[in-house]
């Protein structure tokens, strides 16, 4: 710290404008603030220093709200738990890899610090009954990762809303679920992107949900719900769909611009 | 810049201020030990040990891979995790003999190597990995090693020496595939 103070002077051109008696002022007022900041490190060492803020244990933490959430890739398959601990009930095993031969990664609702060296982070699941949670030890997981979009669908006027940091960056007409086959309602995210399938039906992008249609648990995969686009077009937007969320294919190749895996996703 | 009769004062006002600074560092470096005694076992000022560890960031994505079930006789998507590279040189930059030279490299530990006595400007080098990196991390190996009884150093104890350098390894997860058909409900 000592060292480092000096190069906070202005540069050497700046100072000869300055007259010589502001200077000197200047170059005290600096080694004085270094003495100062001296004397509060070596209270420091000492230990005789002003108590520093303790973190007490269990220390719980929010990682996703309206506007920014968390979401991180499951390293090894985990079991769930209802409570931040090894011995409560299972919820569900997580994998490590999607249906789709993608990453698995979980939302990370909030966290919480047991000790100094374990922690656990409360995650959306993707498992039926939908809007699930679970605990799982951090260990299990990855990095933690900031998204800052958040996806609405409202199934009564057809639309999809992307919001970033809270305003609103992207809105479209969409088809969600026919009746018989209702689109889930619930808090949930986007949990892959696949690319490249060459399959009209799904349009050039399609991004999987953590979303499990309630009817179709016989379909492939689990009837996971996606967003993506269509071969049809003409037909939306409506109640039009097995569950999933289809757009023009216009309209997912811009989301797919602007919205990143692991963005929360909230369907009314 | 010449200084007026004038100005004069600000300037031993200056070394009045950089008196008093100088006895407030004086206490921290002499806080907790004797600080004649510690530079007995510092012959020299210069390093006397350097190690390098490349490359200084390396970023990988996490692989997923179809893994035959024997039971099953299917074949199941498995998440492979990357391994980070580094090449590590350890150098002794002082003229005088060091042994007992180790690397220690805790989040590493293949990394770690005990390399024995190294000689005046010796250098020696070596590849490591560390494997299943799931997550970012900053790697840190450190050098250590012990200066032998030397007739032109001037202390009469062994004193040791060590250097450190750091890696950054970056993990990507693989969140897309490009070839696979998706199976969402439609």
């Amino acid at each position: 710290m000592i060292v480092s103070r000096p190069r906070n002077h202005p540069p050497r051109s700046r100072l000869t404008r300055f007259s010589c008696t502001v200077a000197v002022k200047g170059a005290a007022l600096v080694l004085l603030l270094s003495a100062s900041a001296a004397g509060v490190g070596a209270a420091d060492a000492g230990g005789s220093g002003p108590p520093a803020a303790k973190k007490v244990f269990p220390y719980r933490y929010t990682l996703t709200d309206a506007k920014i959430g968390h979401w991180a890739a499951v390293l090894r398959s985990v079991v769930a738990h209802r409570q931040p601990k090894a011995s409560s009930p299972a919820v569900t095993r997580l994998g490590v890899v999607t249906s789709e031969w993608t990453q698995n990664v979980v939302l990370v609702i909030g966290g919480i610090d047991v000790n100094p060296t374990q922690t656990w982070y409360d995650v959306r699941l993707p498992i039926l009954p939908n809007n699930s949670i679970g605990w799982v030890p951090a260990s299990a997981l990855g990095d933690l990762y900031t998204v800052h979009t958040h996806l609405f669908v409202n199934r009564a006027t057809f639309t999809a809303t992307l919001k970033r940091d809270g305003r609103t960056i992207f809105t479209t007409r969409v088809g969600v679920g026919r009746s018989h086959w209702p689109t889930p309602a619930g808090q949930f995210y986007i949990r892959d992107k696949v690319t490249g399938f060459n399959d009209p039906f799904y349009g050039p992008i399609a991004f999987g949900t953590s979303a499990r249609s309630a009817v179709m648990t016989d379909w492939p995969g689990g009837g996971f719900i996606g967003v993506h686009g269509t071969n049809e077009p003409q037909i939306l937007p409506g109640a039009v769909s097995h569950g999933c969320i289809r757009m023009v294919n216009d309209a997912i190749i811009r989301l797919s611009q602007l919205m990143q895996v692991g963005t929360p996703l909230t369907v009314t | 810049m010449s200084f007026s009769g004038r100005r004069r004062a600000p300037v031993s006002a200056l070394v009045a201020v950089l008196l008093v600074v100088a006895t407030a560092v004086g206490a921290i470096v002499t806080l907790g030990s004797d600080a004649t005694a510690s530079r007995q076992l510092v012959p020299h000022s210069h390093p006397a040990i350097a190690i390098v560890s490349s490359p200084q960031l390396q970023t990988f994505e996490t692989k997923i891979v179809a893994k035959a079930d024997a039971k099953s006789h299917t074949r199941k998507p498995t998440l492979v995790l990357g391994t980070a590279k580094f090449t590590i040189t350890v150098t002794n930059t002082n003229p005088v003999r060091l042994t007992s030279v180790t690397v220690t490299d805790r989040l590493s530990p293949g990394c770690n190597r005990n390399i024995g006595a190294l000689a005046p400007g010796g250098s020696i080098g070596y590849s490591c990995s560390a494997a299943n990196v799931g997550r970012n991390y900053t790697n840190t190996a450190i050098a250590s090693g012990q200066w032998t009884k030397d007739a032109r150093v001037l202390t009469a104890a062994q004193a040791a020496t060590t250097a450190r350098t750091t890696a950054k390894v970056r993990v990507k997860p693989k969140v897309r595939q490009r070839t696979r058909l998706p199976l969402f409900t439609g």
